[in-house]
């Protein structure tokens, strides 16, 4: 088999941006953009799927490339998620941006590109790539919130995350200079060989450390660098707070978990009292309880969907703070969660954004109120995504957080506390996910309010179906995807 | 005692600088006796022998007027920008070989130290303009900034031609491989000379020479940049923008025409770097008494969808050359 | 190292004595008369403004970020094209790549319209 493999899923997508470029520059308004993104992306996933299973030697690659990109099987794995994640964020933009008149080519190109991004993020075993990775993810989606120009949230939002973003990236990148500063190496296998041998001023090491995760913690909106995070989820089209909530997420815990396995895994930085995992472990313990509470206040159901990431992030992270503890076990149940969760997402932003029409969106509980009844099979799939989300079985969710809490309770000690506060958090996120069902099944509209009335699409149709399907089939036998996750956890760590 | 090599240094930067400032003022005087030529008068003739000493008395005139800075300027950006354009202007000299591996320093960055030098005078312009508070000035100071920043961009590609074939950044390499085999402006047939034309196009936009002077079309724009500037400070844009003519023309001699390689075998050396600067020199002001100058639009127009696909088609054509010529044999190669 | 650049500086060093010079010596020897009237801004005999409150296309923004787009991609052209002889096909193949991604961004710039400078 071609070693190449490991790599095409990049370049397809590199090659399809400038050909949706072309396509936009050369046919305006005259091709189904939404299609071909979609195409693309799903055949970038589809090859990362094969490389996965056929076991491609990597060496055959040049080193040149290895020395930058990794091409291992937890490279593919968030491959896979990633490009699922913004494939179904174009399947969802494509009904979307018809509906509201915002169809315009560039939105696809920036959505292909920051996918690509994302990819490289996910992938970058050298400081000089993640950057890169960062940078072109992040550029796109900062255009992608505030792609609706004449709407001043869009306009707030995205000025936030990208003033806000810059700064981070700003402290991020402190931090990389001030660790190869200290060790003389840009590639993270380097920095963690010198930092294993104690060779590197400890005090330097910590600073960077914690200059890195705050960056990455950032990119993740985890407490308390989440400020951004409602204003833009709600100000941006919603296929772009999808895609956010996916494909940015993952690559951020994709690059985090890289970063503190391969780089900052020696016994000192990863000691559970003084290194990263009581650190990572409080901002765990902040998202959590930060994102439920503020959750339970909104009433915007988009904006409680932003409370609920931070809240999912705040899990995520406590499975990253006993990757070192739990080795693969943590590093599985991170992927698997990252999976789960963009299925889920998809399932409860795609069907917000089916419930609603152009001048009749649904943005709050109010504008859902009743639509249940009155749309069953539309409000289907946001009851499913809802539940998913919950972590209520048979859905994804509820595998997802089992094996968060199983990995957590394994280590005992400090960790069961941090497995409590998980439980109870989530338990109170129950009741802001099971108000969403008692709006739609048992509220009536108030008299005079503006109904939020279904748009027809078979872009969304077909994502949410797609998006259903692996709700259901993840959370039913979770086995396959969980040995993916497995194996792709025990590349990392090999 | 002074250190041979710090005596080298003070002899050729002070040597080349003020050889360089003297040039200029004569070139000043040619031209303006070339325009008179041209419009059948005579130029100046009361200063000295063809009027001669006219760049002189021009800089004791310029002296003798009155320094004003209007009140609403910024006054540290406003004095700053003059001196500043002499300076970046004086600063890509310095690489540029004038005799057989003679140059003030024979720096290894010698192509990108000029580029990037070229590339800094938008600021003194934009500063100028800005500072004035003057609308024609701040228009200008925009157009100029558009127009430079723009036309860099061919400029910065053409003059990779010469890079790929030399394979060395260092200028006076690249005229010395010119001497061992070939000026690039000839051979090979095509992407040198187009180069280069593309590239002399961009050196006369970046000096805001007619026919790209719409920064400073004084039918529209008063004066441009330079409406508020008077006596010695109006002088200096006047000598930078010569200045500016002159070293374009001898980086373009030095990268497309051999620099001071010699023609038919005759000895090299610093005779034939003059030789053909002054000629290119000659060239631009032939071309400024000659045409009219074209609109922003169509300035902006030329750049963007001729020179730069060009300059990237010929960076493109000139790489394939070098990696596919050894092979066509050594008539082809060079 | 430092030696190497020794005569630049020598020769900005000139530059600025000159442009000193001919500033001390233009101060000392021009007259100094300023009236309100000399200080205002020059607008060719027509009622004076000045440039506050001047609005500037936006082109000239778009011709900036065009400009930041080609010009640091042409820079990463140069250590390149210093190494290309050494290269082999690898650096050929690149380059083209780099070059022809270069060339469908300016396609989709033309065809945008961001070229157009009247419109």
């Amino acid at each position: 088999m071609n070693a190449w493999l490991l790599v095409a899923p990049l370049g397809v997508l590199a090659f399809a941006g400038l050909g949706i470029m072309l396509i936009d520059a050369f046919s305006p308004g005259r091709a189904e953009l939404a299609g071909v993104t979609t195409t693309a992306l799903l055949m970038a996933g589809l090859i990362s799927v094969v490389a996965l299973l056929s076991g491609v030697d990597p060496g055959e690659l040049p080193r040149s490339l290895r020395a930058f990109i990794a091409v291992d099987h937890a490279g593919l794995y968030f491959d896979v998620v990633i490009c699922a994640g913004a494939a179904l964020s174009a399947l969802l933009a494509g009904g979307y941006l018809k509906e509201h008149h915002l169809e315009r080519g560039e939105y696809y190109v920036l959505l292909i590109f920051s996918a690509l991004g994302a990819m490289i993020l996910a992938r970058a075993v050298d400081l000089i790539t993640l950057f890169i990775g960062l940078e072109t993810m992040s550029l796109g989606v900062y255009c992608m919130i505030a792609y609706r120009r004449t709407s001043i949230r869009a306009t707030e939002g995205a000025l936030k995350y990208f003033l806000l973003g810059s700064f981070a990236a700003a402290i991020l990148l402190f931090g990389t200079a001030l660790i190869y500063g200290a060790t003389g190496h840009t590639d993270l296998a380097g920095i963690g060989n010198v930092l294993a041998a104690g060779g590197a001023d400890a005090r330097l090491v910590l600073l960077a450390l914690a200059l890195i995760v705050v960056g990455l913690a950032f990119k993740v909106s985890a407490v308390p660098f989440h400020m951004w995070t409602p204003d833009a989820y709600e100000g941006a089209p919603t296929p772009t707070t999808t895609f956010m909530a996916v494909a940015v997420k993952t690559a951020g815990f994709a690059i985090m978990l890289r970063m503190l396995i391969t780089a900052f895994g020696d016994p000192l930085s990863a000691s559970p009292e003084t290194g990263w995992p009581p650190l990572i472990a409080g901002i765990a313990i902040l998202s959590m309880i930060y994102g439920n509470v503020a959750g339970l206040a909104q009433t915007s159901v988009k904006r409680m969907l932003a409370y609920s990431s931070i809240a999912h992030a705040g899990y995520i992270l406590v499975a990253v703070a006993v990757s070192y503890a739990a080795r693969e076990q943590a590093i599985a149940s991170v992927l698997y969660y990252l999976l789960a969760y963009t299925v889920s997402n998809v399932l409860a932003f795609g069907s917000l954004i089916l419930l609603g029409s152009r001048g009749k969106e649904a943005v709050t509980y109010e504008d859902l109120a009743g639509a249940g009844r009155r749309h069953p099979l539309a409000a289907l799939p946001l009851v499913i995504g809802v539940l998913s989300l919950m972590g209520f079985p048979p859905t994804a969710g509820f595998f997802a957080k089992y094996y968060v809490l199983t990995t957590a309770l394994s280590i005992g000690g400090g960790m069961v506390w941090v497995a409590i506060i998980l439980v109870l958090s989530s338990a109170l996120g129950a009741y802001y996910y099971l108000k969403v069902i008692v709006f739609l099944f048992m509220k009536e509209p108030q008299a005079g309010a503006p109904k939020a009335v279904p748009m027809r699409s078979g872009y969304v149709a077909f994502a949410l179906v797609l998006a259903g399907y692996f709700v259901i089939k993840m959370g039913v036998t979770p086995e396959p995807y969980l040995r993916m996750a497995v194996d792709a956890a025990q590349s990392f760590i090999s | 005692m002074i250190p041979p090599i710090v005596l080298h240094g003070l002899i050729y930067g002070g040597v080349a600088a003020i050889a360089l400032l003297t040039l200029t003022a004569w070139g000043i005087w040619f031209e303006r006796k070339f325009a008179g030529r041209m419009q059948s008068r005579l130029g100046p003739t009361m200063v000295g022998w063809a009027g001669l000493l006219q760049p002189l008395a021009d800089v004791l005139k310029l002296l003798q007027k009155e320094d004003l800075v209007p009140a609403q300027a910024d006054r540290t950006l406003y004095l700053l920008s003059p001196p500043l354009t002499v300076f970046f202007t004086l600063a890509t000299v310095a690489v540029i070989p004038f005799g057989v591996d003679v140059a003030v320093a024979n720096l290894p960055i010698g192509v990108p130290w000029i580029l990037a030098f070229s590339g800094l005078m938008v600021f003194p312009v934009w500063t100028a303009g800005w500072a004035s508070a003057n609308k024609y000035a701040l228009l200008g100071a925009m157009r100029a900034v558009a127009q430079g920043i723009s036309y860099e961009i061919p400029m910065l590609l053409t003059a990779l031609v010469p890079v790929i074939f030399a394979g060395s950044m260092n200028v006076n390499e690249i005229v010395r491989w010119q001497a061992e085999h070939h000026w690039i402006a000839l051979w090979p047939p095509g992407p040198g000379l187009f180069a280069f034309v593309i590239f002399f196009l961009s050196c006369l936009a970046e000096a805001n020479r007619i026919p790209f002077d719409i920064p400073e079309a004084e039918s529209e724009l008063v004066a441009g940049v330079t409406t508020e500037y008077s006596g010695m400070r109006f002088g200096l844009f006047y000598l930078a923008e010569y200045l500016h003519t002159l070293v374009a023309s001898a980086v373009a001699s030095a990268l497309f025409f051999g620099g001071w390689n010699g023609i038919f075998g005759l000895p090299d050396g610093i005779h034939w770097m003059l030789a053909k600067t002054l000629t290119l020199f000659f060239l631009i002001t032939w071309i400024r008494w000659s045409l009219l100058r074209f609109r922003a639009d169509q300035l902006m127009r030329i750049c963007w969808t001729y020179l730069v696909p060009a300059s990237l088609a010929l960076v493109m054509i000139s790489a394939l050359w070098v990696h596919y010529a050894p092979q066509l044999g050594p008539m082809w190669g060079g | 190292m430092f030696w190497e650049y020794l005569p630049v500086f020598v020769m900005l060093l000139v530059a600025v004595l000159v442009a000193v010079g001919l500033f001390v010596l233009t101060s000392s020897v021009g007259p100094k008369k300023m009236t309100p009237e000399k200080a205002i801004p020059y607008e060719g005999g027509s009622e004076t403004t000045g440039a506050e409150g001047l609005r500037l296309s936006v082109k000239f923004f778009l011709t900036a970020i065009l400009f930041v787009v080609f010009d640091i991609e042409a820079v990463f052209l140069y250590p390149w094209a210093g190494l290309f002889s050494r290269l082999g096909w690898i650096g050929l193949v690149e380059m083209l790549v780099f070059l022809s991604v270069l060339g469908v961004t300016l396609a989709y710039a033309w065809k945008k319209g961001a070229f157009e400078w009247e419109k």
